[in-house]
């Protein structure tokens, strides 16, 4: 028996799911969830084989929700958004169907799973979260049984940690899988600069900025926290900051 | 402002076609002062302006020389000497082979050929400086241009961003929604797709009208509503409560409806569990008082979206009206309330 939890905020569109599953009676569908949290919660709580996922949900989106579990099901995706934005996973060993969708693909999204060509997605789930509008504006952190929506404007900096980053809110650090890269990649150029190898700096919680030495600067954030600033960077904050 | 610089432009070109020959006409009366010929004279200011032209035409070939930022430059100067000496050097040549047996002629070309070199110099001066002004113009222009295409564009694309943003995620998820209802509830699956087309097809009509009634806009509302509680289920409750003298008001079409499915966005996404959305109208002295709010969570972080509707319900007012001040947002007790402010206007509420 497949165990199959259904992750939905509109309650016709699990209704929905659930009458096209009941053809297939090797899947049973143990919970029926209308937000990610509850879905997160659900599936560590069962371990599904398979989910089927809306992106757009309350609190958080389904690919926030993906990030922050431990095991991976395989995911079928439900949406309404336009296949541009997941055209990215034809590819990728995941399926999604388009709202609204037939039997006919659903069928089609079942056979695909069955023939165990849906693998394993966090990586091209990292990639794919940054296309959707929230990624630039939260960070979902989970540690332990706690979730953490982090407001990305109210980071003070980040700090590159191992295979991790670092993320310094409310003079906390919340560990994040990430790259600097990434980040520096998708944060807002205005307000967040890459000062130092290690460290992504929010221009908003700059105090003042310190030499120290010839040709080599320190920053020294609102906190009174200090960073390096490297010699490459110092154009780019200047720059940032109008001067 | 573009036919500005056009004005500018043409009324520059007649005023040195003036001065070029003013100057012409003067140099002529010169040369018959001094007792020349009206022939020789009149050949003379004909060839000088011949070889001055052929050359400013020659300078204005030059493409480096005109791309230098200002219009007086040592380059600039010293190519128009150059070039004026030449002009000078070429019209002496000339005039003194034209000029044969004619004694009086022949000396005055002797003694002024200077002076010509420097009249002919300021005139070469006048002609460039024109013709880079022009150029700079154009220039000007050309920028001019690009920027309102681009505005326009950026119009353009706002406009499909709106209805990007409105249409089809509400509608492919209300069709899905029908997909699910059609074997359960045919009979609400039917009552889903009326409603559906009514609101599409009011949508299309409305955005055509500047001011709708407002118990028009209420109709709308309410068409809008049935489609999103099918959606949502139980969870959303939404209360409108509008005074009764205030039916007739006009109010600029598709105002309200924005600013409910921002309510509804940020209720229904922001907080887990049911969704109480007040939607009051009311009038006050010459206005009419308009207030939505709905539940939200201050701790969630709502997507890059954020007040996306509502921009659009303020520019739209600032532009129907011309002021600024009349949309408010407060946020008291968990809740987030918009005050709408609408003038008795004149031309719209007359009755």
């Amino acid at each position: 028996m497949q165990k199959v939890i259904l992750i939905d905020d509109e309650p016709l569109a699990r209704v929905l799911v659930a009458e096209y599953l009941a053809e297939f009676p090797e899947f049973e569908i143990v919970a029926s969830c209308a937000d990610g949290f509850e879905g997160a919660k659900a599936i560590a709580q069962f371990r599904p084989d398979l989910i089927f996922l809306d992106v757009q949900m309350p609190k958080i989106n389904g690919f926030e929700m993906l990030e922050i579990i431990n095991e991976q099901p395989a995911v079928i995706f439900t949406t309404a958004y336009d296949e541009f934005a997941l055209k990215a996973f034809e590819n990728n060993a995941l399926d999604y169907l388009l709202k609204p969708f037939s039997e006919e693909r659903f069928r089609q999204a079942i056979q695909k799973y069955q023939s165990k060509s849906l693998k394993n997605v966090t990586a091209d789930v990292s990639e794919m979260v940054n296309k959707f509008p929230e990624e630039q504006s939260r960070i979902v952190i989970k540690d332990g049984g706690e979730i953490t929506i982090i407001p990305v404007a109210d980071v003070e900096f980040f700090e590159a940690y191992d295979d991790y980053v670092k993320v310094n809110y409310n003079g906390k650090n919340f560990l994040k899988k990430k790259t600097m890269n990434f980040y520096e990649k998708v944060l807002p150029k205005n307000q967040f600069i890459r000062v130092h190898r290690s460290f992504i700096l929010n221009i908003n919680h700059l105090a003042k900025i310190e030499s120290f030495e010839k040709n080599s600067y320190i920053a020294i954030l609102k906190s009174g926290k200090r960073l390096p600033i490297s010699r490459n960077s110092y154009s780019d904050l200047k720059h940032a900051l109008g001067l | 402002m573009i036919n500005r610089i056009r004005k500018i432009g043409k009324n520059r070109f007649v005023l040195t076609a003036l001065l070029l020959a003013f100057i012409g006409l003067g140099y002529f009366s010169l040369l018959r002062g001094n007792n020349i010929s009206f022939r020789a004279a009149f050949s003379d200011v004909l060839h000088s302006y011949f070889w001055m032209l052929f050359f400013s035409f020659i300078l204005n070939r030059i493409h480096t020389f005109y791309h230098s930022r200002s219009a007086i430059s040592v380059v600039h100067i010293s190519i128009i000497a150059i070039f004026s000496l030449l002009v000078s050097a070429i019209t002496n040549w000339y005039a003194q082979w034209i000029a044969g047996q004619d004694k009086v002629y022949f000396d005055f070309l002797e003694n002024t050929f200077f002076v010509r070199w420097f009249i002919l110099f300021l005139l070469l001066f006048v002609i460039v400086q024109q013709l880079w002004i022009d150029k700079h113009l154009q220039e000007q222009n050309a920028a001019f241009t690009r920027l309102t295409e681009k505005e326009r564009q950026l119009a353009r694309a706002e406009m499909n961003n709106l209805q990007q943003q409105f249409r089809p995620h509400f509608l492919f998820n209300s069709l899905n929604s029908i997909s699910a209802l059609v074997k359960l509830e045919p009979e609400n699956a039917r009552k889903m797709i009326f409603n559906l087309s009514d609101f599409l097809r009011k949508t299309i009509h409305k955005g055509k009208d500047d001011f709708n009634s407002v118990s028009d806009e209420i109709d709308y509302l309410e068409n809008y509503l049935a489609i999103e509680k099918v959606r949502f289920g139980e969870r959303l409750q939404v209360s409108i409560r509008c005074d009764a003298n205030c039916l007739e008001w006009q109010i600029p079409s598709l105002i309200l409806q924005p600013l409910l499915e921002n309510a509804i966005k940020y209720g229904v996404n922001g907080v887990v569990g049911e969704v109480l959305i007040a939607l009051e109208i009311k009038c006050v002295n010459e206005e009419l008082a308009i207030s939505i709010s709905n539940q939200f969570d201050p701790s969630a972080v709502m997507s890059g979206g954020t007040g996306f509707g509502l921009k659009s319900v303020e520019r739209k007012l600032g532009l129907l009206y011309q002021r600024s001040d009349l949309m408010r947002i407060n946020i008291e007790n968990e809740r987030f309330i918009v005050n709408l402010k609408i003038p008795k206007d004149a031309k719209s509420n007359s009755h």
